[in-house]
């Protein structure tokens, strides 16, 4: 069992990547933080790959499976930002919560060995899910900067203004496309491609509240409050990712595996 | 505005919206009558101040409905009259919209106009043509053939173009014993003598014409040994425009992603 390896694999993935994120405030030349971070990512990309072969079927089928892709795009994203914005916080930012999601895994691992089961076993799985997964790390970064633009004085907040539009704006894109990729999938496994679903409505509703921001920021609104609108999205989000089990409403969702 | 909100509570009292009443031709019609005015609609608003803070108040509006939805259990929100109004607003406002901006040959037109158009095709298919929408149940023991369907909203049979017939009812395990899939090999004819053979599972329906067939139950209590299939039936015959919709999304969708922030 491969998973029995993980705890390796993992810590030599964080250590890697703490490394990189103390080595960008200290070193003023890139090419160390470029290698700590590959390193780190090549060990827990390979973890994935070795799990994948073992199973036979792309790892998503566990909260304890998507909590390794979201580890990984997690840091992909923080890196991505970092190299095109600049913004060192965001990097480390995304190690911790990164670190966070690899540490419950250890604690608390929700693997099967089983395969998929036959609502699964649909081309739409893998790319319905990665986008989601990446969508999820792009606002959780977005609420971060949000947090920070609303906690500083002044000026911060016209500085992170471009980051947290470029990162709710890709974000809300790759939302879009998890949504209307489930719809298909759902026309082909249930019949309809949309048919308020629980965890669809939830989705809908998240979407919907980083829609609002979306217009109010063309409308030059307020900053304070469009930034609120985006913490209240993400919980929102969280809500649709997680909470949704946990509803009076949730019934008999077709998302609860 | 509050005229319209009083006007959606009063409506309350009249009982959850009649689908019936847009059926085929009426949302034809409708749609057409929006579709128009997204092309050559006149000015509704005056200055692009005004437009979005009627967008913000319609998502508002829209979204506070959905909460209640994703709280509130067994609730018929998607049927009652303050719903299918907030609908037809949010349709008038994307027509509204687009022709606006049709005429202003602003730069990145096309992301603009893939997003709303695609969303304004998607909500006319999805809302609109629903009217139109047929589902269907059947039970088909193996070895037999079935060529009607019956309808569990109005509790009715309705009648099928073709026939189709049950050779075999399996379900496959993995190593474990947890099931891999449920297989209903069917061989569908229709009047013309025409025939289809198809291994029906989860995630893999027949699909004939504009029929879609899917997996949908069998005898619970005998398991693998079951005798017999459930079959689910769906014809949506708005179902093209919907895809067409969801394509104009998906790449207006790319579109953002690309673009972030940049308006």
């Amino acid at each position: 069992m491969i998973w029995d390896k993980f705890i390796y694999f993992a810590l030599a993935s964080i250590v890697f990547w703490c490394i990189a994120s103390v080595s960008l405030y200290i070193s003023k030349k890139r090419i160390a933080t470029h290698f700590l971070m590959g390193t780190g990512l090549f060990i827990f990309f390979l973890f994935i790959v070795l799990l994948w072969c073992e199973n036979g079927y792309p790892p998503f089928r566990t909260v304890g499976e998507t909590r390794l892709w979201y580890s990984l795009f997690l840091i992909i994203v923080g890196y991505i930002i970092w190299l095109h914005w600049g913004y060192k916080w965001i990097l480390s930012y995304s190690v911790l919560l990164a670190s966070v999601f690899v540490i419950i895994n250890l604690l608390k691992p929700e693997i099967h060995s089983s395969g998929l089961i036959p609502a699964l076993q649909s081309f739409w799985f893998v790319p319905h899910v990665i986008v989601y997964i990446l969508s999820y790390a792009l606002m959780g970064a977005a609420v971060i900067a949000a947090l920070f633009a609303l906690a500083g004085e002044g000026k911060k907040d016209i500085e992170l203004t471009p980051l947290i539009d470029n990162l709710v704006n890709t974000g809300m894109g790759l939302l879009l496309m998890g949504i209307l990729m489930g719809a298909v999938w759902a026309k082909e496994a249930w019949g309809d491609y949309w048919a308020w679903d629980l965890k669809e409505v939830w989705a809908f509703i998240t979407a919907l509240t980083y829609l609002i921001y979306i217009h109010l920021r063309r409308m030059n609104y307020n900053l304070k409050i469009s930034f609120f609108v985006i913490i209240i999205a993400f919980v929102m989000l969280m809500i649709t990712w997680l909470g949704v089990d946990y509803l009076p409403s949730a019934g008999q969702s077709i998302h609860t595996y | 505005m509050g005229a319209v909100i009083v006007g959606v509570v009063l409506q309350i009292v009249s009982g959850p919206f009649p689908m019936e009443l847009i059926k085929f031709p009426v949302n034809f019609i409708l749609s057409l009558v929006l579709l128009i005015l997204a092309v050559k609609g006149g000015k509704a608003f005056h200055g692009s101040a005004k437009s979005l803070k009627f967008s913000v108040f319609l998502i508002l509006l829209l979204t506070v409905q959905v909460l209640i939805m994703g709280v509130m259990p067994d609730n018929r929100i998607k049927d009652s009259w303050p719903f299918v109004i907030t609908y037809f607003f949010i349709l008038a406002d994307l027509s509204i919209v687009i022709s606006e901006r049709l005429k202003k040959k602003r730069r990145n037109n096309l992301g603009f106009l893939l997003i709303h158009a695609g969303l304004l095709i998607l909500l006319i298919a999805a809302g609109l043509g629903s009217a139109d929408k047929i589902q269907l149940f059947l039970k088909v023991n193996e070895g037999e053939s079935v060529r009607n369907g019956y309808d569990r909203l109005t509790g009715k049979t309705y009648q099928l173009p073709f026939e189709i017939a049950l050779e075999d009812f399996s379900i496959d395990y993995y190593p474990d014993r947890s099931i891999k899939s449920y297989n209903s090999l069917v061989t569908l004819k229709n009047s013309d003598g025409e025939v289809k053979k198809w291994n029906i599972r989860v995630n893999y329906p027949l699909r004939y014409r504009s029929w879609w067939i899917y997996q949908y139950s069998y005898d619970l209590d005998k398991e693998v040994d079951s005798k017999y299939a459930v079959l689910q039936l769906v014809r949506d015959p708005w179902l093209i425009l919907a895809w067409v919709g969801m394509f104009m999304l998906f790449a207006g969708a790319v579109n953002m992603f690309w673009k972030g922030g940049r308006p």
